[in-house]
């Protein structure tokens, strides 16, 4: 029993504790720190059980890699799923980095060195855009190579041609890693044999795959044929970490080479002396310096501002308001788009007419519906902004240029099918559920929606649709982007009703300084049931008053809350203690009443 | 291993083969059916094919049943050849290839005839009031290239003009924007239906620029000279060596009810690009600061030029107490020709063929059936983009008569671009009768006298395509074989940066002081 103990977990402490207490930590770290679920709402990923869906990705090689990444990446919609598959694809990374390690020095002692490949991965990861196929295109190279050196052939011809079906194989599936397994098997092929014909071949086999698939095969374009997948299209941090990644590879290999090549056996037993410590010791210092690295990576690689972005979105999505309002701060309002998904959720809690300025609405109107100039980056939200409005023509608009961006993902059919359902547009909406029926998660929701297609009392019943149905713009205009409040009256012309119209428009005029229009549109407040004047409204209103020819005006039934009223008094005080010089009582004026519409006025 | 294994194994594997074979290769048994109720009306399909003239080398016309049964039987027959017997355990009814061009062929000119059977749960049959098809004698051109695209807004993502071959259901790439950076391609144009003179823009990108083969010989050319920017709509002369533009300058606006988007055109003219002498000129009448003028085409004797014209932008701009408005409703445009003499490339006298005063409505996309008799062209209440408009509809103007009727193929929906077949018996042309968003392509056959029949829908082998395809089949041009320049040739030719033509400017034509204010022709192209 001693021995078996000393057999399995002294000798192979590696394989037996480090691995996996590696693989558990990557498993939690990716769950609480990476949350997986972020990355479905950063990219997503959409698959279809179709044939059709299938065919495009045979059009251009990389896209089998695609096609099967989307479909591992279905997994993120549940975090657990999405933790678990990066941590079995952070393994299968590591087995094959051992493997291939081994494939040039057969030493069982490779310590942590396999581990570095699994970290720089987990850095990757840390990039919400990052893309699953550069994952797959990595383990399939290693996993080709390690059956390539599994086979090794001693007849050169019989291992040229395992390489060209090996690396056809690569290329189509993967593309540019077709690179890394090159470079791999020449590294092979020169260790191993010291044969130079075949590593000629295989270079130029390298080379004339991807160029006859360039010229005869594939639409694709030259930088494509040689670096599709390989080199991504994103921004990393640090940004070379996948070109460390892929060169980790060759440097280790040769640096094996060299240590067995170069070193006396004498040097070498003495360097093996330091590592081979005792098992307590080796494992304590192995982990702490994977511990060290990892901690240092990740930190360098995690972007907080992008994660807290798309926790913000993430549960704007799921409509859940307060958690939005608890994850914004006024110290991480740092875009529009995230101005603009506060000022939804104060709205949809039913405190952007008594919250919104205290935070920062630097941002001015643009924190309503930010402008077109930067849609490209966000157009789903757009049309959800639009959506909520009622203003489904725009909703639908946006939903299209989200397709243009994101494709065919399933929130953008989404979107389409119930704007589709609102427009009456039967036909449209029964494609878009179509569609969502032939997706993996979406099956079910389309079924829902399926029930509300020529079927308007149940579309009246829908708390949600049947609001936006009687409160969405029914009367054509032309949508003037550039003039939201423009539009936004046209639309309450037509849809008495619409409480978030009224409110947007509200905030519309406040951003614009324009508070003598909130002084006009007062008399709506009973048609939207407000039983008091909204704080801001009420600190518009004094603004005004304090105009000299601005003296008298309707409050409709309505009387301004004392406290509104102490508080302007005591500002006016502020304000005179400073001679009315507003930049001096800034500090006092910010520090009392830095939450007011006053503060706005007088600071923005 | 031992013997009996292997006796196993053996066995074992030709059990499984005689099973697949028994599948796969002996047909299935088609049921006889002797006794049924009759249903007093046809059956319910989709596409709806029925009661159609159809071209003798058309795909099979795949369908689903729209009506209740737990298995189909369904015979198509006509006076000539075997009938052929499908029966479907679902709806879907996928007719073999082989026999339908066999049965087609036989029956050129004359009706086949559909029986539709549905098996009921309880094992008994009914038989659906028979529909017919009359096979023209006349057939189509054998290919259709079309761009495929997401309905277009501002942005767009894939792209790519492909080309179908009707008499079965390839699809095949004439070019994708995978291959040049994911930028813009349209307006694809053929010279009277020749699949080897043809071109196309590319917009974006370092491919930018319009691409012309001639037979295999491939050229890239910026049409932008001192006098216009670059060209848009395009019409190839008919003798293929000049291609007439129009340079526009569009763009894309919202409304808040019905079909969102919609174009306006704030100044457009007429531009000749003269393929040999890589030269743009043009003249006074098609190019007239007073005018828009757009959507060029030739007769099919080469000697007029067709457009469409409307008083220019600034003439709809109202001032009405001290309030600006432009009166985009307003836009119209008529019918124009201007005679063009090919011997020494000059220009006669213009004349109004068919004014927007008359019809009440914009008059856009005129073709000329290539017989000369007929010119198919779209109206709309107003504007210059009549794919965006549901009210948008074909018209056809009979030129030996000039006058003008509304054939029996248009729906509530928007119909547009059209072209028609080589023999001038068919045309396709752009429908979004199907979801009021995605044109697709409808074909209809046109009879000496000028009479359009009942339209049918592009046929797919699977009958259920369309009900989850939301891509836009856009500017279909039937042509009359396929396209053989490769896909990569044309990649090749637009990445050529030394091969890449600059136009010149033809030394009579003066450069426009006012070219700043045109616009690059765009990214919108009439769908």
């Amino acid at each position: 029993m001693r021995l078996l103990f000393n057999k399995l977990f002294k000798e192979n402490i590696d394989a037996y504790i480090l691995t996996p207490l590696f693989l558990i930590s990557v498993f939690f770290y990716v769950l609480f720190k990476i949350d997986p679920v972020l990355y479905f709402q950063r990219q997503e990923p959409v698959f279809f059980l179709t044939s059709g869906f299938f065919k495009g990705f045979l059009a251009y090689p990389g896209g089998l890699a695609e096609y099967v990444s989307l479909l591992l990446a279905q997994s993120f919609y549940f975090s657990w799923l999405g933790a678990l598959l990066i941590t079995m694809v952070i393994s299968s990374v590591s087995f094959l980095t051992k493997a291939a390690i081994r494939s040039i020095n057969n030493s069982k002692q490779i310590q942590i060195v396999h581990f570095i490949p699994a970290i720089l991965l987990i850095a990757l990861h840390s990039q919400y855009r990052h893309p699953l196929s550069l994952d797959l295109g990595l383990l399939l190279s290693l996993g080709f190579y390690f059956i390539y050196t599994r086979f090794s052939f001693s007849n050169p011809l019989l291992r040229i041609t395992l390489y060209l079906l090996f690396s056809v194989m690569i290329y189509f599936i993967a593309a540019g890693f077709l690179y890394l397994f090159a470079v791999l098997c020449i590294i092979y092929e020169l260790v191993k044999y010291r044969h130079y014909y075949p590593v000629i071949v295989f270079i130029l086999l390298s080379v004339f795959i991807p160029y006859i698939c360039v010229k005869y095969l594939f639409i694709i374009t030259t930088k494509d044929a040689f670096t599709y997948l390989l080199i991504p299209e994103i921004d990393y941090l640090p940004r070379y970490t996948p070109y460390i990644l892929y060169l980790f590879y060759p440097v280790i290999l040769i640096l094996t080479v060299l240590y067995n090549k170069f070193l006396s056996e004498k040097l070498r037993e003495q360097i093996l002396k330091i590592f081979l410590l005792k098992s307590k010791l080796r494992f304590g210092i192995q982990a702490v310096v994977l511990l060290a690295g990892m901690i240092l990576l990740f930190n360098m690689s995690l972007n907080d501002e992008d994660k807290t972005l798309l926790q913000i979105d993430y549960n704007a999505r799921l409509g859940n308001w307060d958690k939005v309002l608890e994850l914004i701060t006024p110290q991480n309002i740092n875009s529009k788009i995230i101005l603009c998904q506060l000022n939804r959720a104060l709205y949809h809690t039913g405190q952007l007419s008594s919250k919104m300025f205290s935070y920062p609405q630097q941002g001015g109107s643009d924190g309503l519906v930010f402008a077109e100039d930067i849609a490209a980056l966000a157009p789903l939200l757009r049309s959800d902004i639009f959506f909520d409005l009622g203003h489904i023509n725009e909703a639908q608009h946006w939903a299209f240029e989200a397709f243009a961006v994101t494709g065919y993902s399933a929130w953008n059919l989404q979107r389409l099918a119930l704007t589709s359902i609102l427009k009456g547009e039967y036909p449209m909406a029964q494609k878009c559920l179509n569609m969502l029926d032939k997706t993996l998660l979406f099956k079910s929701w389309a079924e829902h929606y399926r029930q509300y297609v020529n079927n308007k009392s149940l579309l009246q019943n829908d708390a949600r649709l049947g609001y936006l149905s009687s409160s969405m713009t029914k009367n054509d205009f032309i949508v003037l982007p550039d003039y939201f409040s423009a539009d936004l009256e046209t639309i309450l012309k037509s849809s008495s009703n619409n409480k978030m119209a009224f409110e947007y428009l509200m905030a519309d005029y406040l951003l614009r300084h324009q508070y003598n229009k909130v002084v006009e549109n007062l008399d709506r407040l009973q048609e939207f049931g407000y039983k008091n004047i909204p704080r801001h409204y009420e600190e518009a209103l004094l603004a005004y008053s304090a105009l000299p020819a601005n003296k008298d005006f309707d409050l409709h039934k309505y009387h301004i809350n004392p406290k509104t009223l102490y508080d302007f008094r005591d500002l006016e005080r502020i304000l005179s203690s400073f001679k009315g010089n507003k930049m001096e009582a800034c500090n006092s004026i910010m520090a009392k009443y830095g939450d007011t519409y006053w503060a706005y006025l007088l600071y923005n | 291993m031992n013997k009996r294994k292997q006796l196993f194994i053996i066995t074992g594997a030709a059990i499984l083969l005689l099973i697949v074979f028994f599948f796969l290769v002996v047909p299935s048994k088609n049921p006889v059916i002797n006794d049924f109720s009759s249903v007093n009306r046809p059956p319910k399909i989709y596409p709806d094919y029925t009661e159609l003239v159809i071209p003798p080398n058309i795909a099979p016309l795949n369908f689903f049943v729209n009506e209740h049964g737990s298995r189909f039987f369904i015979k198509i027959y006509g006076s000539q050849g075997d009938p052929l017997e499908i029966t479907a355990n679902t709806p879907k009814v996928e007719i073999p290839i082989g026999n339908w061009k066999d049965l087609l062929n036989q029956n050129r000119g004359k009706e086949i005839k559909y029986d539709i059977f549905a098996e009921n749960s309880d094992g008994t049959w009914q038989k659906f009031k028979s529909f017919s098809n009359h096979v023209a004698s006349e057939g189509i051109d054998n290919h259709l290239a079309y761009r495929l695209l997401h309905p277009a807004y501002h942005y767009w993502g894939e792209v790519g003009i492909y080309q179908r071959n009707l008499e079965n259901f390839d699809e095949k790439p004439i070019l994708t924007n995978r291959g040049t950076d994911h930028n813009c391609m349209n307006c694809h144009s053929f010279c009277q239906n020749d699949p080897n003179r043809m071109m196309m823009h590319l917009r974006a990108g370092p491919t930018s620029g319009t691409l012309i083969n001639q037979s295999g010989n491939i050229i890239k050319v910026n049409t932008a000279t001192a006098f216009s920017k670059a060209g848009s709509y395009p019409a190839w002369h008919p003798n293929g060596k000049l291609i007439a533009f129009s340079v526009n300058q569009l763009t894309l606006f919202f409304h808040a009810v019905g079909e969102s988007r919609d174009v306006l055109d704030h100044a457009s003219d007429l531009i000749i690009y003269d393929i040999a002498k890589n030269m743009i000129t043009s003249c006074p009448e098609i190019s007239s600061p007073d005018a828009m003028e757009t959507f060029p085409t030739w007769s099919p004797d080469g000697n007029y030029l067709y457009f469409c014209s409307a008083p220019k932008f600034d003439s709809y701009i109202s001032e009405k107490d001290n309030k600006t408005d432009l009166l985009y409703d307003q836009i119209r445009y008529s019918l124009m020709r201007i005679r063009y003499y090919q011997e020494n490339g000059t220009w006669g006298k213009m004349d109004t063929v068919l004014s927007s005063a008359k019809t009440g409505m914009t008059i856009l996309e005129p073709r000329i059936s290539p017989d000369g008799n007929y010119l198919m062209f779209t109206m709309a209440k107003y504007g210059n983009f009549p794919i965006y408009l549901n009210s948008s509809d074909i018209y056809i103007l009979d030129l030996k008569t000039g006058k003008y009727y509304k054939p029996d193929v248009n729906s509530d929906k928007t119909e547009s671009f059209h072209s028609w077949s080589s023999n001038s018996r068919w045309f396709v042309f752009s429908s979004k009768r199907g979801d009021n968003l995605c044109a697709r392509p409808y074909f209809s056959y046109v009879d000496k006298n000028g009479k359009a029949y009942k339209p049918f829908l592009l046929p797919q082998k699977d009958p259920g395509f369309y009900s989850g395809f939301l891509t836009t089949y856009n500017v279909p041009e039937l042509i009359k074989g396929p396209v053989t320049v490769s896909p990569q040739s044309f990649v090749s030719v637009a990445y050529d940066k030394e091969k890449a033509l600059q136009a010149k400017l033809d030394p009579k034509v003066k450069p426009n002081q006012e070219t700043d204010k045109l616009g690059s022709a765009g990214r919108l192209t009439p769908q």
